[in-house]
């Protein structure tokens, strides 16, 4: 298991190698001079030029690529152009709103999402299937964006319970932080949600068909223990496997997300570093999301060796 | 007969929901299980062997099938009148089962010891530590060496044949009095197929345990088994103490049965078979069932089904004409 996890570990170093090259080659692959799209229509050629050396593109491209890794490992990606301040610190600021609304959601996602795909599997074929799928289907048609826009009319300025965005640390209040965050978490998740319970209610139907279901009946287990101890842990290992996948949806579905309910999270300010053109920011929060990504993707696979036996050997 | 049997069938009829309406699988089974005896349950693939032993363990698909008819006597309780809690209780704790696909059978996630752990934790009130004790036991018993490190091991790690092992020691880590064993040994090879025949015979000499060994190998049932009980498309066909089905079948099926087994003592190039296939489900004939296969048919088997007839000391088959049966058995 120690060295399945080192191995993983590893293994992660290579991409993000390359996410960092991706990521310095945006600004070499920018259309026309990215100097002169900063400064802008009325800059004069001497102004272009200081431009051009404080961003440090009047070196050598290897120079350039030298100076980015250099700076990358000392933890520095460059200044914001739009913020006035080092990158790292805007991210810094930035992420915990995201990750944290992102870790709700998914909280959010894995109790209902299972909550519901298992109910509907045991009662398979009654009203309480039918309801649940239903359920499920509207919650994968909807869109986040409208569904934060209907909770605002209806939770905010008809009823009056929640507010209609911003946000309030965890740190500094909990409370606070909760009544803040559960809409946009609400809608981010409800869309995850419709599809974790469709994969658990399908995956559980079959689970519940295998041998091992049968001879745990025949042991003599209660039918709460056949699903919750049996069943489950099987339901279990494909769940893990998209649960990946569903965290990266909530991360980067948070740029509208974030938008709609005016939340100060690293998705309002990579979009607004993209409308900005904020190259040095842009760069920074890629590599900054790609590395959160990819952390969360090795914990999952880990989670993954941990839940299947079968998985570990390899 | 003076002793009540372990386990009785009277009339037990158990229906399938199919396409087209109901089916009938298993149509008026009748059979006794003694307490310490083996009854080999012989018949094709389709023939009601399985649904019969689902049907005594309450584990017949929720949906899709039903009991219909007749009673399930154990140690004189009808089971079918038993609430599902009871038939908890009584599963796993008085009737173990084993099944078929022993590399299925075992939950892929979970160490073999915990599997068997769990059985007796559900049953009896035991301290984890001694139901860990009593499972190194049981796995020692069934011949699986270094318990306590293996009681770690998940199923795939372990062979079809060590897997089945397991099995059996889940089905007997309550002592119950009756395992169903439905064909054990039919999805290994054939040395592990005797050393598991051995094994069950050794526990079963051991423990006084009855057996209802469901099998189409013949093989199997002439090394195992006491009494025998022929099944075709859902019917007992014969029934008899194991000597007697081997040396006067009463039955054409039963005789048809034995000719199509392979034996190396005799000198054939083709093996026997018995012409055409089961009837269909749906549509069974109105008659014996074996009719249409039958080389002995004649038009009153075609009138209705045959009541069984007595043929010698607990020896009965379900035909017109077992005279002839018998005498086609000397034949073959």
């Amino acid at each position: 298991m120690r060295a399945y996890a080192i191995k993983r570990i590893l293994q992660a170093i290579p991409i993000l190698m390359l996410v960092s090259l991706i990521s310095f080659g945006i600004m070499q692959l920018v259309p026309g001079d990215p100097a002169s799209l900063l400064a802008g229509p009325n800059a004069t050629p001497a102004e272009l030029e200081q431009v051009r050396i404080n961003l440090g593109l009047d070196k050598p491209f290897l120079t350039q690529l030298f100076i980015f890794y250099g700076n990358l490992l000392k933890g520095d990606l460059g200044h914001s152009l739009l913020l006035g301040k080092p990158v790292t610190e805007a991210v810094f600021e930035r992420s915990p709103v995201s990750i944290s609304i992102a870790l709700y959601s998914l909280v959010l996602t894995v109790i209902f999402g299972l909550a519901i795909g298992v109910l509907a599997a045991i009662r398979h074929n009654t009203w309480v299937d039918q309801i649940a799928t239903s359920f499920a289907l509207i919650g994968v048609s909807l869109p986040n964006f409208w569904l934060g826009l209907v909770m605002i009319v209806v939770f905010s300025v008809h009823l009056g319970l929640l507010p209609t965005g911003g946000y309030v640390p965890f740190t500094r209040d909990p409370m606070g932080w909760l009544v803040a965050a559960t809409m946009p978490a609400v809608s981010l998740a409800l869309m995850q949600i419709g599809l974790l319970a469709r994969l658990t209610r399908s995956t559980m139907l079959e689970v519940l068909s295998q041998d091992y279901i049968r001879t745990a009946r025949a042991k003599g287990l209660s039918e709460i223990r056949v699903i919750a101890k049996h069943a489950l842990a099987n339901v279990m290992i494909p769940v893990v496997t998209v649960l990946g996948m569903i965290l990266s949806v909530l991360m980067s579905g948070s740029v509208i997300v974030e938008t709609v309910f005016a939340i100060p999270g690293i998705g309002s300010l990579l979009g607004n570093a993209i409308l900005g053109r904020d190259y040095p920011m842009i760069q920074g929060g890629l590599l900054f999301v790609a590395a959160v990504l990819l952390t969360l993707n090795i914990v999952v696979d880990l989670l993954y060796a941990y839940l299947d036996p079968r998985v570990r050997v390899r | 007969m003076s002793q009540t049997p372990l386990l009785s069938l009277r009339n037990l009829r158990t229906m399938f929901t199919g396409e087209n309406g109901e089916v009938v699988a298993v149509d008026n089974v009748s059979f006794d299980v003694n307490a310490g005896e083996i009854v080999g349950v012989v018949g094709e693939s389709g023939s009601g062997k399985s649904v019969t032993a689902l049907s005594i363990m309450g584990l017949l698909p929720k949906t899709g099938a039903r009991i219909s008819g007749g009673e399930i006597l154990f140690r004189g309780r009808d089971l079918l009148k038993l609430s599902s809690r009871e038939m908890r209780g009584l599963r796993g704790r008085e009737i173990g089962m084993i099944f078929q696909e022993p590399m299925s059978s075992l939950n892929p996630v979970f160490p073999i010891g915990d599997q068997i752990v769990e059985t007796i934790i559900a049953h009896e009130r035991i301290g984890h530590r001694a139901a860990s004790a009593r499972a190194a036991d049981l796995l020692n018993r069934v011949g699986i060496s270094s318990p306590a490190r293996r009681m770690l091991d998940y199923p795939h790690q372990l062979s079809g044949g060590m897997r089945q092992r397991v099995m059996i020691a889940i089905a007997l880590a309550c002592s119950p009095k009756l395992l169903l064993a439905d064909e054990p040994t039919t999805a290994l090879d054939v040395t592990i197929q005797a050393q598991l025949l051995d094994l069950l015979r050794d526990i079963q000499d051991e423990t006084g345990m009855a057996i209802v060994l469901i099998t189409h190998n013949m093989g199997v049932i002439a090394e195992c088994a006491d009494r025998v009980v022929v099944m075709y498309a859902g019917r007992v066909a014969e029934e008899a103490p194991v000597d007697r089905i081997f040396d006067a079948p009463n039955h054409p099926y039963t005789v048809g049965l034995l000719g199509s087994t392979p034996d190396i003592t005799r000198d054939e190039r083709r093996l026997w078979t018995i012409p055409g296939s089961l009837p269909r489900i749906e549509a069974p004939p109105s008659g014996c069932r074996f009719a249409p296969r039958c080389q002995l048919a004649i038009a009153d088997c075609e009138r209705g089904q045959p009541q069984a007839v007595q043929i010698g000391a607990a020896h009965w088959a379900a035909c017109l004409r077992t005279q002839d049966a018998s005498s086609l058995g000397r034949k073959t």
